[in-house]
């Protein structure tokens, strides 16, 4: 299942927890599975897969939300058994740093920038999986890339 | 190649794909990014970082117990299949045996006619060759030809054959 890892970083974008971001693979994995017959009539069944992903950790989040558990877990918990050579190589309290700025973002700009940035997406790819226009694609990305860039050179300029 | 242009039209967002993987390949090497750029490197790596980023190697153990049933399902629905045709063969296969069986007994114990073939042997040459002639003229007559031919023939072995004996 090549797709597992990209609906993993999606989830773990949305709910900043590697326990719930597993989870939430997991049971889109399994209503995937158990919803074989319509993949005959999908144009992408990734596109689809991360769709049902999105929606699905966005639903994890608003009943945390309505559960009272209003604490952002912020990247707890993040698994490190499995990292790249170039994650290991990298200073983590830079990505753990940059990693806390993405998840100050909004919602929507958060989803666009990491699939733009990190998942290389096309704009028309972002806008329908997302269901939003172009231009609100291109918005939120302007404005989430100027956001990240301010708040991280805020921080390298005063040495935090 | 400009990468200070490429990273502003980076921050307008209208860079393409290309241009964004050009950048994360520039921001790979620090040596050789310019000094007024080195700041935005960190972003570029950890987008890099990011991507490859993957699930826990014991995911997948976890996975089974709740993504095997509709496959087993699938599995035992077919064994019970092939169980039910291989015992509707041996059923057929016994049956088709016992039948068998009992119609070679039938046949056994049916009671034979003996029939004395010499009261139809011919006691002449010209009773064979009557016999010989009425049913060389029923295969003719059944071929629908060669009547004729064959009542000559046999007439003038008749003839031959009288001749012979006078």
């Amino acid at each position: 299942m090549p797709v597992k890892d990209k609906l993993y970083r999606l989830a773990l974008r949305i709910m900043a927890d590697d326990a719930e971001a597993q989870d939430v693979v997991q049971e889109v994995l399994v209503k995937a599975w158990k919803q074989q017959e319509v993949w005959p009539t999908l144009r992408n069944v990734e596109a689809w897969c991360m769709k049902l992903t999105k929606n699905h950790a966005i639903d994890k989040i608003r009943s945390r939300h309505q559960q009272g558990n209003l604490e952002e877990p912020s990247m707890r918990g993040i698994s490190t058994d499995a990292p790249s050579p170039l994650a290991m190589a990298e200073h983590s309290d830079t990505m753990a740093h940059l990693t806390k700025i993405m998840q100050q973002l909004p919602e929507k700009q958060r989803i666009v920038m990491h699939l733009r940035d990190i998942e290389e997406l096309s704009y028309q790819e972002i806008a329908d999986m997302l269901e939003m226009p172009m231009n609100q694609v291109k918005v939120n990305l302007f404005r989430a890339r100027n956001q990240v860039r301010t708040l991280y050179l805020q921080t390298e300029k005063h040495g935090l | 190649m400009d990468y200070k242009k490429l990273i502003e039209k980076y921050f307008a967002g209208e860079t393409t794909l290309e241009e964004e993987k050009l950048l994360k390949a520039y921001f790979r090497e620090e040596d050789s990014v310019e000094d007024g750029l080195k700041a935005y490197a960190p972003m570029f790596r950890f987008f890099e970082a990011e991507q490859a980023r993957v699930l826990p190697s014991d995911f997948e153990n976890r996975m089974p117990t709740q993504l095997t049933p509709p496959a087993r399902r699938f599995r035992l629905v077919s064994i019970r299949m092939a169980a039910a045709a291989a015992i509707f063969l041996l059923v057929l296969l016994a049956g088709a045996l016992v039948y068998r069986e009992i119609g070679t007994v039938q046949e056994s114990a049916a009671p034979v006619a003996t029939i004395d073939w010499s009261k139809y042997e011919p006691k002449t040459p010209e009773e064979a060759i009557k016999i010989t002639r009425a049913a060389l003229l029923k295969v003719s007559n059944g071929m629908n030809r060669g009547a004729t031919m064959a009542a000559e023939t046999v007439d003038s072995e008749i003839r031959r054959l009288r001749k012979r004996e006078e």
